[in-house]
């Protein structure tokens, strides 16, 4: 089980709720308010630990777009369970007041 | 002696927005079209940092963010400086991971494997700097035939290799 911080559930959490297409990494910054100075180290460190796998973009749809291709992260089933828990402790962790409506926090 | 110092004023008045306008349009129009050079450099630079055996992984990933940010209109700079601060935090998770193992759950790098690592990790701590200009070989960075300045989304050839000619061009004898 990894470093459970604020940052590392917000990505677990925005892997859940994003569309599976927008898993790269600037579309998970984005969903996280994080940087990616702070984004790549937490998801290589849920990689190392079998949360999160990752896997190159289909080359045909990178080159019908006329771009690079991109790396895409997806949640394991372990890593599933472990999302679960961080939007438990995300919750916990923010003070009541500044829960949205409905007492969870996502990311 | 009062009528002059008016003038001057008041040219001082006309001339300082005007001024600042023109060196603004200028500078505007300067970081557009070297920004997206500068941010590829930085994030270059960066992937000095990542070990070897991650590192080809890293150059396309953010190059193709870099592109994305630069499509989006949005300033690659900060973007590539943070991940120039990135791929300092990375490398230690990053040279306990063997690339490609840990999705398989399996850690153990194969002996042969490990000491070529260990082998080129050493060489590239030694030598940092000709790591930098290894990493910029063949992006055409610096030998821009058409005048602009940097290298673009598809500049390198097709996507992921790196030193094709572009549509329509000849690769040059060199």
């Amino acid at each position: 089980m990894p470093r459970m911080t604020d940052a590392t559930c917000k990505v677990l959490l925005a892997l859940t709720k994003i569309n599976p297409q927008d898993h790269y990494g600037l579309a998970i910054a984005k969903a996280t308010g994080l940087k990616p100075g702070t984004l790549y180290p937490i998801l290589a460190r849920l990689e190392e630990e079998g949360l999160v796998k990752s896997d190159w973009e289909d080359l045909d749809e990178a080159s019908a777009a006329k771009r690079r291709r991109r790396r895409l992260y997806e949640l394991t089933a372990p890593g599933i369970t472990c999302a679960t828990d961080a939007a438990v402790k995300l919750t916990e962790r923010t003070p009541v007041w500044a829960r949205p409506t409905g007492g969870a926090v996502t990311a | 002696v009062n009528v002059f110092v008016g003038v001057l004023f008041a040219g001082f008045v006309f001339m300082l927005p005007t001024s600042v306008a023109l060196v603004r349009l200028i500078a505007d129009k300067e970081y557009a079209s070297w920004a997206p050079a500068l941010a590829g450099l930085i994030a270059r630079f960066g992937l000095a940092f990542i070990p070897v055996a991650h590192r080809e992984r890293y150059r396309e990933e953010w190059l193709a963010e870099l592109d994305a940010k630069r499509e989006e209109g949005q300033p690659p700079i900060f973007w590539a400086v943070s991940m120039l601060f990135g791929s300092i935090r990375l490398r230690p998770t990053l040279k306990r991971t063997p690339p490609q193992r840990a999705v398989a759950g399996d850690t153990s790098p194969a002996p042969a494997e490990e000491a070529a690592e260990e082998a080129a990790e050493t060489l590239d701590a030694r030598t940092p700097i000709r790591t930098f200009w290894s990493e910029m070989e063949g992006t055409g960075f610096w030998r821009a035939r058409d005048g602009s300045f940097g290298d673009g989304p598809l500049r390198d050839g097709p996507l992921g290799q790196r030193g094709g000619p572009r549509e329509g061009e000849e690769r040059s004898p060199e």
